[in-house]
């Protein structure tokens, strides 16, 4: 059995599905900045258990663009860095003979 | 209950919830701001039968009651009933999307400590079962302990049943049948206990889950390519702002012509006199470099607002968000800067849509060095005037090239700009870029037809009011005192206008220019292109507007030197020369500060760059 992988969403390949676990304060997470990004990405569907997969992103390193369960959310990738997934595996295990 | 019903409409941004409010009050809607903040406010009204009167507004989109943005506060104070802008609601219609029922569902789950009768509104049913979602509306009303009706607000399906639900009958019964939660005080369930039960209820009133909306994900696959993306963008922007320019020809010229039809008659039928040149050269002048603009203007909105209610706007900061973070703007100031090539008054209306308050600052800051068309007069007129038309090379002539380098020099300095004002004045945290790609829709000729009215509206409104308002006051200017009788200068000379122009002079000599261009930036201030008119006049031109310019570029270039041209060019790049832009920034800063700082740093700027021009060039011949 392949563990599932733990990372965090700036590094999910391109059109792989993966699952939230944990949302975090993020990499560039700022002291005292008025909204908190926790609350925010909360608000857009980020949640625990929601499937997420990235689709695009921008010209030059832009933005993400991110499939949360129904919506499409942009968000740049240092943001997307406090979001935990667990990608499961992609391809099941050969299952040997038995 | 009184005969009066206050509703408020709520829901999550791209819920449909304004296509409701459409739907629901018509042309009953009033569309203004809430005083002090710069939030724009929604409020309409519509009869139930039998007689009840419903008085609607649409509060501001947003995902939670946890206010994040200006918008938020707003939607907030007034459901918790703290807010001092609003009246005390009876009931809030919640709007919920149905093709993505969890997060909606928790919203509305969070609203149940408001205390309020809550009717849910089951919207855009019809995008639902396009995707094949099968939802069961009577098992989310018993789930929420609320009314449900579904609709479909862009084809005002369900919104009869909805303005029944209000009647005075329906109400007594449906309250009878769902029961009111009292108000809960102090912390709500946690975030994270909603969205569990929100989990719960939208996977048990899912009857069929339905599939991913094919065409977004097609066209998002060539939209938002990293490659072609851009370059459908630049289409798209392409064939906007040929629309803005040459679509709007004909009817600027009907426009023209009208305004001239009536200055004739006025000429004819008004006695000569003080009173015909107050109508002539004040009011009709006055009203005409308004409405000029508006075919302009309407098309760009028109293009903003489909652009907008496809769903393509987000995708366009997308595209654009790393270029425009490298200036240190946000993806979201792309189209408030592109709309000033138009004019800066929509550029920084538009500006609304930046939610981050600094980002919003700096790009309303920057938003008059995009070249607006009110400076196309000008530049025609001194380029026509000075700038040989050979050809550079490959068929490229001079005069195009320096009327792009202008475009240029406006843009390049908005970046530097944007970027010092992001390191010193408007200093703070990276902005975020978190914002949902709404799905696509085809935009509604009735939603468009309203919003391009509202938009019209607000603009003859702020700007009309203002430039009508000082070009009478620059008319009585220029026409007072009157010259003395053995006069041998132009009117203008002798008049206010004229005597504060020569008194600048002082001021403006230094970067090359003369008492005349000093008396022109006077009556120059109601609107740009209005400078080449005042010049007109000042060189004792008179005739049809077509015919001082091209005799003005002839006076021109025998009265100027070439350093003083260019340094006039180099001042207009600059030049915080539109009272109306000044009055619309003061609007949407809701600051004399911050208006005072862009009527300042444009000055300092455009005094700098026409004085190194002029000397520059000085130097060099």
């Amino acid at each position: 059995m392949t563990s599932s992988q733990l990372i965090t969403l700036d590094l999910l390949p391109h059109g792989l599905s993966a699952r939230i676990s944990k949302i975090g304060k993020g990499a560039n997470a700022v002291e005292n900045s008025e909204p908190d990004l926790e609350e925010l990405l909360l608000g857009l569907g980020f949640e625990e258990g929601a499937s997420v997969e990235i689709r695009h992103q921008g010209p030059l390193g832009g933005p993400l663009a991110v499939r949360v369960d129904g919506r499409l959310i942009a968000l740049r990738p240092a943001d997307a860095a406090a979001v935990l997934v667990k990608t499961a595996p992609s391809h099941p295990e050969p299952v040997l003979d038995a | 209950m009184e005969d009066t019903l206050r509703v408020a409409l709520v829901g999550n941004p791209n819920s449909g919830k304004s296509s409701l409010f459409n739907a629901l009050t018509g042309s009953q809607q009033k569309v203004g701001n809430y005083p002090g903040v710069t939030v724009e406010r929604r409020a309409g009204r519509f009869e139930v039968p039998h007689g009840r009167l419903v008085k609607i507004v649409d509060l501001p989109g947003t995902y939670s009651l946890t206010p994040h943005s200006p918008d938020e506060v707003v939607t907030h104070d007034v459901l918790m009933g703290t807010s001092t802008l609003e009246h005390l609601l009876d009931v809030v219609v919640c709007v919920i999307d149905a093709t993505n029922l969890r997060p909606h569902v928790r919203f509305a789950l969070e609203l149940k400590r408001l205390g309020l009768p809550i009717i849910i509104a089951l919207n855009m049913m019809d995008l639902a079962a396009r995707d094949g979602i099968e939802l069961d509306p009577a098992r989310l009303s018993e789930e929420l302990g609320m009314p449900v009706i579904p609709t479909i607000a862009v084809r005002r399906t369900g919104i009869q049943e909805l303005i029944d639900s209000f009647s005075t009958e329906a109400w007594s019964v449906l309250w009878k049948t769902f029961s009111v939660l009292p108000v809960t005080t102090g912390p709500g369930p946690s975030v994270r206990d909603l969205q569990k039960e929100a989990r719960r209820i939208a996977a048990a009133v899912t009857v069929h889950e339905g599939v991913e909306h094919v065409l977004t994900r097609r066209m998002d696959a060539v939209v938002l390519n990293p490659f072609i993306g851009p370059l459908f963008l630049l289409s798209v922007l392409f064939l906007m702002f040929q629309a803005v320019f040459a679509w709007a020809e004909a009817p600027m010229a009907w426009i023209d012509s009208g305004i001239m039809a009536l200055q004739r008659l006025s000429l004819e039928f008004l006695p000569a006199g003080l009173l015909q040149s107050l109508v002539v050269d004040g009011l009709l002048a006055g009203v005409g470099s308004v409405v000029i603009f508006l075919p302009q203007i309407l098309i760009l909105f028109a293009f903003i607002l489909v652009l907008e209610a496809s769903g393509y706007m987000a995708r366009a900061a997308f595209l654009m968000d790393r270029i425009m973070t490298m200036a240190g703007l946000n993806g979201r100031a792309f189209i408030p800067l592109l709309s000033s090539f138009a004019c800066a008054i929509p550029g920084i209306m538009a500006a609304r849509t930046i939610d981050h308050p600094r980002d919003r600052l700096t790009t309303i800051m920057v938003a008059p060095l995009m070249t607006c068309a009110a400076r196309l007069p000008v530049y025609t007129l001194i380029i026509a005037a000075f700038i040989p038309n050979t050809i550079v090379f490959a068929g490229v002539r001079l005069q195009g090239l320096v009327m792009f380098g202008l475009y240029i020099v406006g843009i390049v300095s908005a970046l530097i700009v944007a970027g010092v004002l992001k390191k010193t004045l408007t200093k703070g945290a990276p902005p975020r870029l978190l914002m949902e790609l709404p799905k696509y829709q085809v935009p509604r000729l009735r939603d468009l037809i309203l919003g391009l009215l509202e938009r019209a509206r607000l603009f003859i409104r702020r700007a009309g009011t203002i430039i009508l308002f000082s070009m009478i006051v620059l008319w009585g200017l220029a026409s007072f005192p009157a010259p003395p009788p053995d006069a041998t200068e132009p009117d203008i000379f002798y008049s206010a206008a004229g005597q504060i122009g020569r008194a600048l002079e002082v001021v403006f000599a230094p970067i090359g220019f003369n008492w005349e261009i000093s008396v022109a930036l006077v009556p120059g201030m109601a609107a740009r292109e209005v400078a080449v008119g005042a010049l007109g006049t000042v060189y004792s031109l008179s005739g049809s507007e077509d015919a001082v310019a091209s005799s003005l570029a002839t006076v021109l270039q025998s009265a100027w030197s070439l350093p003083t041209a260019l340094a006039f060019l180099a001042w207009y790049v600059f030049a915080p020369q539109c009272l109306s832009t000044l009055a619309v920034a003061r609007r949407e800063t809701n600051s004399w500060g911050w208006t005072a700082f862009m009527f300042g740093y444009l000055f300092a700027l455009a005094y700098i760059a026409a004085g190194a021009t002029y000397w520059t060039t000085k130097a060099l011949m």
